[in-house]
């Protein structure tokens, strides 16, 4: 007897995601951008896509070339936007292809001094205070933005889970001992702690992440643990206890299932929250450092150079405003969609 | 003129499928002073029937696209919001199945009733209270009408019943609507609710039009009855006429499905397969800084009983009377302590791997089948499950094959084993909650009041399955049960159970020939055992 792939319960949800227009709308949108900004090297880079020169194919935004690779004088990293390298290419008339903003987020654009330089036909977004082109900043601090919030959220819902599993379906002295530990762990100046550790260390994106990872776990807690009570006591999961299976087992298979409706209801709104997290201690300038193209860097900015350069705080706020609607977005339509009042 | 005149009714309700008309063509009468009975199985379209009456139904849901309604002169189908509201009450009063979710558990009970006095009534606020009181006193509440303040909580299932029948009567109501009025209640209170009922017909001249699937309550109360099936009125008289002489099929199918026969005996050297000795189970309600119980609730006291091999124990008794809890101790499911020696082994002694091994022994089947079943699980994941638990039949084929043998036993397709239990009805899925308990072989299984969620005739079934069962595998049974009726047809000796103490216990015959405790005579007078 043939069976349907999916069950007709997760049929009827993905339906109800799809009637809500905006979120669907919302979840391509974010996905198109996300799977753009994935190949953002390709997109944005300071390095050729292509050059063919004197017969031989050069590919620089995938190996990296030393200048005499390329007929040059010294035996260092090629610099594709000096003068000499051009000069070079003209020379040897070579087939140029460069990428469809020819500036890294980090490349200094020499020739739009002074800085900040305004929007330009070069230069889309303009520049910021250190003459770094905003529209590659805003597709790398975008992508970057993105996979911490997912990286984020993804540990933190899996640590989350299970430490609310074991409160809820053990309960007891079990579950009193990590409610208490939770109280007094949430009651930690996680701010204090991050300026102090930033002294000591460079954060970067997996030191910032484990830092974040220490707090954040215990949002998802409440609900799974909440779920997790409910559960224990349903008859087939007694069922399950009667039947001789261990604890692990029956956790993960008979009450697990039951919490993952509210985990991924709330998924994209904890995402939303790491995402303005990481922009705000890199708008305080505790987040990510030098290292790393960040929208909360260009926020602080902004700050200072409103009235001056008014083009660096509206793409620095249009794209974060676009990033935590569109997610809000997509979490209302996965409210909907698992709404137990709408049905199973 | 009858009070309510159902003409070609339909009932329509709209769901993602698409429109179905659950009720078609339904004409009936309830005369003033009139109990009538509307009688039939889950599903058969008798709730909705009830619901249109007062135009009820969900709206954008359910509606009457073809038929009337005349309630007490005024036609109710299609009629504004204005001349509804004016009949719900005055005209027609509801009472509901669970008393406890259709009170409101924010107000006290002074201030529900009063609700409606002040919606009906130009009385002012001390003439009220005065009513409230009245009307408490006449549904038998005369301890409660000097306490209004008293919250939902506080009462017992019977009194809010009564509760809602008085909010029921403040809008002095001409017909009376009650939808399994005593369904969710003990056997005991469910006598004294009808009675009232009855009371009330007659001194206030009230129609009524009594909703229920249970045909002890019908033979004792009403004057009529009407039989629904699948959404249409299949039959109609004068109740004694319909159960001596039941013309249509179903009817006669409904009547005869009361759980009938006994037991095949026990064999005289039956060895004992569970005993127990002062089983007690505690639930710490208040706990002192270090842990010291300070007040605990006893569920079970001092319980003592044996189950030798092909017996079964019937555990009788009301809801929270502790006869789940004893079973589910029993099972170590619950920590409780005194001695329990299950097949010359101190189950007491087990703990952990080894008490888990041991569990494929003893199992358990619940009274929900809709809870019982993890819904995300296919049938043959549900039976198998324990058998890959337990290491047996490892090999991925031959425990398809077990399971097959095993839902064909429980008189399932095995042909079934890849649905999921959404795709069946309730007496399907008890099947496959037998099926599971089975999968193991255990040597004793509980059943917790496995039939008393089905219908009459499903019930009928499953027991046959049940005994059965236990006639080809010797297998023992715990039998919890409050439905003497069914105990009788399944049991060889019974216990009585009352607040967590045996009260009485015996052979099954002999208990219900001669009852001894006023507690048992009482059960056994409401279950309205015909002599077998």
């Amino acid at each position: 007897m043939a069976r349907a792939l999916i069950s007709p319960v997760t049929r009827r949800r993905l339906a109800r995601f799809r009637a809500n227009r905006r979120g669907f709308w919302s979840l391509w949108i974010f996905l198109a951008l996300f799977g753009l900004s994935l190949f953002a090297e390709v997109i944005a880079n300071d390095r050729p896509l292509y050059i063919g020169m004197e017969g031989r194919a050069f590919f620089p935004v995938l190996t990296d070339y030393a200048e005499t690779d390329l007929g040059g004088d010294f035996d260092t990293p090629a610099d594709y936007t000096s003068d000499f390298m051009r000069d070079l290419f003209t020379e040897k008339g070579a087939t140029v292809l460069w990428p469809l903003i020819p500036y890294s987020w980090d490349t200094v654009v020499r020739e739009a001094a002074p800085y900040p330089a305004p929007p330009s036909a070069r230069n889309w977004l303009g520049t910021d205070n250190d003459g770094r082109d905003i529209t590659a900043t805003l597709i790398y601090g975008f992508r970057i933005s993105i996979l911490f919030g997912l990286a984020l959220t993804l540990c933190a819902s899996v640590v989350g889970v299970l430490a609310g599993l074991v409160q809820g379906y053990f309960g007891g002295l079990t579950d009193l001992l990590m409610q208490r530990f939770m109280e007094i762990w949430s009651g930690m100046p996680v701010l204090y702690l991050l300026i102090i550790l930033s002294a000591v260390i460079e954060p970067t994106f997996f030191w910032l992440l484990g830092l974040m990872l220490l707090f954040s776990w215990m949002e998802l807690v409440g609900l799974v643990r909440a779920e997790a009570l409910r559960a224990r006591n349903f008859d087939y999961v007694r069922a399950a206890r009667a039947l001789g299976l261990s604890d692990i087992r029956i956790m993960l298979r008979h009450v697990l299932p039951n919490t993952l409706v509210a985990t991924i209801t709330m998924m994209p709104f904890v995402m939303n929250g790491s995402i303005s997290t990481l922009t705000s201690l890199d708008y305080l300038r505790f987040g990510l450092q030098q290292s790393a193209p960040s929208l909360g860097k260009l926020l602080s900015q902004a700050k200072d150079l409103a009235v001056q350069a008014p083009w660096i705080p509206l793409s620095a706020f249009v794209t974060v405003a676009l990033i935590l609607s569109l997610l809000v977005f997509i979490g209302e339509a996965t409210r909907d969609a698992f709404d137990p009042r709408r049905g199973p | 003129m009858s009070l309510l005149a159902i003409r070609d009714l339909t009932v329509r309700f709209r769901s993602e499928q698409g429109a179905r008309d659950v009720v078609r063509g339904v004409s009936l009468d309830v005369a003033a002073g009139e109990v009538v009975a509307l009688v039939g199985e889950s599903g058969s379209g008798k709730s909705v029937t009830a619901l249109s009456i007062l135009q009820l139904l969900a709206p954008g849901l359910g509606s009457n696209p073809s038929g009337s309604i005349r309630l007490d002169g005024t036609e109710m189908v299609g009629a504004a919001p204005a001349v509804l509201r004016a009949a719900r009450g005055p005209k027609a009063a509801m009472i509901f199945q669970e008393p406890m979710t259709a009170l409101n558990p924010l107000h006290s009970i002074g201030r529900q009733i009063d609700e409606v006095l002040t919606l009906r009534t130009p009385l002012d606020a001390v003439a009220r209270r005065e009513r409230i009181q009245a009307l408490l006193r006449e549904v038998g509440l005369e301890a409660l009408a000097e306490r209004l303040d008293a919250f939902p909580h506080q009462l017992s299932g019977g009194q809010r019943q009564r509760v809602m029948i008085a909010m029921a009567l403040a809008g002095e109501p001409r017909l009376l609507i009650a939808d399994e009025p005593t369904t969710a209640l003990d056997v005991t209170v469910e006598a004294k609710i009808l009675d009232l009922l009855d009371r009330l017909v007659e001194s206030r001249g009230l129609g009524l039009l009594l909703i229920t699937h249970n045909l002890n309550i019908v033979r004792r109360h009403a004057h009529r009855v009407l039989v629904m099936h699948e959404g249409v009125l299949v039959e109609d008289g004068p109740t004694e006429a319909i159960f001596t002489a039941p013309r249509h099929p179903y009817t006669r199918h409904l009547i005869a499905a009361e759980p009938k026969g006994m037991p095949a005996p026990v064999a005289a050297d039956a060895p004992v397969v569970l005993s127990a000795e002062q089983i007690r189970v505690a639930f710490a309600l208040q706990r002192g800084l270090f842990g010291g119980v300070r007040k605990e609730l006893v569920a079970v006291d001092d319980a003592a009983l044996s189950v030798r091999r092909g017996e079964t124990l019937a555990v009788v008794g009301e809801s929270g009377s502790g006869k789940s809890t004893l079973g589910y101790a029993l099972l170590r499911l619950l920590p409780s302590t005194g001695r329990i020696v299950f097949l010359g082994e101190d189950l007491r002694a087990l703990s952990g791997r080894a008490l888990r091994d041991r569990r494929r022994s003893f199992q358990i089947v619940f009274q929900d089948p809709y809870g019982s079943l993890s819904p995300r699980m296919t049938i043959g994941d549900v039976v198998g499950e324990g058998l890959a638990a337990h290491g047996l039949e490892a090999d991925a084929g031959a425990r398809r094959a077990r399971v097959q043998a095993v839902l064909a036993e429980v008189g399932l397709e095995p042909g079934m084993i890849d649905r999921f239990p959404h795709e069946f009805s309730g007496g399907q899925r008890q099947r496959v909650a037998i099926a599971r308990a089975l999968a193991l072989d255990p040597d004793l299984v509980v059943l917790d009041e496995p039939t008393s969620a089905l219908d009459r005739s499903i019930q009928a079934q499953v027991i046959d399955l049940l005994r059965g069962i236990q006639a080809r595998r010797g297998l023992s049974y715990l039998f919890i049960s409050h439905d003497l009726k069914v105990v009788r047809a399944m049991s060889h000796r019974l216990i009585v159970m009352k607040s967590g103490r045996i009260v009485e216990s015996g052979l099954v015959e002999a208990v219900i020939a001669a009852p001894r405790e006023a507690y048992t005579r009482a059960l056994v007078e409401a279950a309205m055992l015909s002599p077998s």
